[in-house]
């Protein structure tokens, strides 16, 4: 009995010094955070104060396990948009949504615009892809003047003018073309009249993607804008038994941009490659062969100067961003088109933009802090407690040896 | 039991050794008994050391150009409701607290602008702030540094809180207030007794 009362003793002398004595505070991790969106254009267009962006494509992922993806033939057009949103985890597929013979602003037509999208989220692995397309882009010169108010002087536009300048065009040409230019000046007078009074441009666009990919290693953000073809006066007319082309194609490559985040470092590495741009001048009946100007990238290129079809052709360089919220992105600026300057301020078009961002924090240990508690200002308790489980020991031992004399 | 007895009656030098131990464990208890008075015995030697310290002309001029290293005298505390007069020291460590009080070196010193914050013994070296938790509204606590005195008034009833809520010792800037930390129940770590107060006479700036 008496040994049972002593381990008792002990047991609670015990447990009273781990009551009084507290522990340290714990140290607390810091999650990983990353953030990767991309997004692409393949056009917007603008003119007499309309206008309408075509081909859209956007996506974002987020470490807080977040996917969004849209991907819209014609922006604000849900006729033509596709979304996936997804948070936790899942997976979702929208196929195309389209429309078709889009009537655009009054000043377009669009043969076809889809999106479409697709999400899902994997364990830590956040994915989000999108597309947007429009086909068959077409702008008729009599919507334009109708527009505008300028009916009327369209004939003048014409004969005076049009035809007029169309000497100086072929004339300010880069080539030595003067000896070829007479002949066909008769070709272009009625060739011009024709096509004003139809189709004055004509534009064909194709698809922006745009995607959020993660796996165990890494964000890969990427963006690209196909390239696109325009005509100006498009039709091609047999004159003379020759097939004459439209005065001006213009030619530009597709864009993209990537930005590449590290989950294990932290980095992110941006990269871009922008659109390259060629101008094809003249009917082939007017200019030989392989009359071609390429522009430049960061260079601006003027075509067709001094008349109402002067055009102005700027290719913008890419670029490398640190964007608002700390992510790293790379742009690739696309191509700007200020088409037929001459007729109401002309037609303002921007192809190929796409643009990727990412950014984050790799997860991290809690620094250790050497204490964070307020001061220890309570003595130590424990030290009384042993002066009294020793003093008690030392008793127990004397009495034994008491009894054993 | 009785083998042992038996044991001990038939071995001399097995009694020689357990006697001895006994004395060993006899000391040894009272060192450990006597720890707490030790204490009280040494901070009562360092706050000679710092009342002579800090009434010298040199420990004034350190004070106000905010020279003071850890263990230095920093301010007297007083509190005539529980009849307290010690000095402060400049730091919080393990060390410093051996003075009885340290004052939180990443708060204001004492006077200023700011949440001004002492640590002080509940219990051993002087155990200055044994009683704190009697203090109630509208009790004063003076502090007299080296360059003025100022008087703050406890402007709440003490409240405890978990030693990691470093919150109540957060600066404050534009208010002037007091903060005393002490560990809470008497003679444990496990908790933190707190008091605020606030200025009520004598605000100071060192220019």
């Amino acid at each position: 009995m008496a040994k049972n009362r002593r381990l008792a003793a002990a047991a609670s002398a015990i447990s009273l010094a781990s009551v009084f004595t507290a522990g340290p505070a714990s140290a607390q991790s810091t999650a990983e955070a990353f953030l990767g969106s991309a997004s692409g254009r393949a056009l917007n267009i603008q003119l007499l104060g309309q206008g309408t962006t075509l081909g859209v494509a956007t996506s974002k992922v987020t470490s807080q396990l977040t996917a969004v993806a849209e991907g819209a033939g014609q922006l604000a057009n849900s006729g033509t948009t596709a979304r996936v949103d997804l948070s936790g985890s899942g997976s979702s597929d929208r196929p195309d949504t389209c429309a078709v013979a889009l009537p655009v602003a009054d000043i377009l037509g669009v043969g076809l615009a889809c999106g479409s999208a697709n999400g899902s989220i994997n364990g830590n692995n956040p994915v989000a892809n999108s597309e947007g397309r429009v086909a068959g882009v077409t702008l008729d010169v009599e919507n334009i003047l109708g527009l505008a108010g300028l009916n009327a002087p369209l004939t003048s536009l014409v004969n005076e003018t049009v035809l007029e300048t169309a000497k100086e065009t072929v004339a300010g040409l880069p080539l030595n073309l003067g000896e070829t230019l007479t002949p066909v000046v008769d070709t272009v007078d009625s060739t011009v009249k024709d096509l004003l009074n139809t189709r004055t441009l004509e534009l064909t666009a194709g698809k922006s993607t745009s995607s959020v990919v993660t796996d165990a290693g890494k964000v890969t953000s990427s963006a690209t804008a196909s390239g696109a073809e325009i005509k100006i006066l498009p039709v091609r007319l047999p004159v003379n038994g020759v097939d004459v082309g439209p005065l001006a194609t213009i030619t530009v490559s597709s864009a993209s941009a990537k930005a590449v985040y590290d989950r294990a470092t932290g980095t992110s590495t941006p990269s871009f490659d922008p659109s390259l741009v060629t101008v094809k001048l003249g009917p082939s009946a007017l200019l030989p062969t392989g009359t071609e100007i390429k522009v430049p990238v960061g260079a601006s290129q003027t075509i067709l100067q001094g008349t109402p079809l002067e055009s102005d052709i700027i290719v913008a360089a890419g670029r490398n961003v640190t964007n608002a919220d700390g992510t790293v992105g790379a742009i690739a600026d696309g191509v700007k088109l200020h088409l037929l300057k001459g007729i109401n301020n002309g037609i303002l078009v921007e192809l190929a933009h796409a643009e990727a961002g990412v950014g984050g924090t790799p997860a991290a240990a809690a620094p250790i802090v050497p204490n964070v508690e307020l001061p220890r200002t309570g003595g130590t308790p424990w030290i009384p407690l042993a002066g009294m489980s020793v003093l008690g020991l030392a008793v127990l031992v004397r009495r034994l040896l008491v009894r054993a004399y | 039991m009785d083998a042992v007895i038996r044991y001990l009656r038939s071995n001399r030098w097995a009694r020689a050794g357990l006697s001895g131990l006994s004395v060993v464990l006899l000391l040894s208890a009272v060192g450990l008994l006597g720890y707490p008075f030790y204490t009280n015995l040494y901070q009562g030697r360092v706050q000679s050391r710092l009342d002579r310290e800090i009434a010298s002309p040199e420990h004034k001029e350190l004070y106000r150009t905010a020279e003071l290293k850890e263990g230095d005298a920093l301010t007297r505390i007083k509190i005539p409701k529980l009849g307290v007069d010690v000095v402060v020291v400049e730091g919080t460590g393990a060390s410093a607290l051996r003075a009885g009080a340290g004052h939180y070196p990443d708060t204001p010193l004492p006077c200023e602008d700011g949440n001004v914050a002492i640590a002080g013994h509940r219990t051993t070296y002087g155990k200055p702030f044994a009683n704190v938790d009697r203090l109630k509204t509208g009790d004063t606590i003076i502090l007299q540094t080296p360059i003025g005195v100022c008087t703050y008034e406890v402007n709440k009833a003490p409240f405890i809180v978990n030693p990691t809520n470093r919150s109540v010792v957060a600066n404050t800037p534009g208010q002037h207030l007091l903060t005393l930390t002490t560990c809470h129940p008497k003679g444990s770590a496990k908790e933190r007794l707190i008091i605020s107060a606030t200025l009520t006479k004598g605000a100071s700036t060192r220019t």
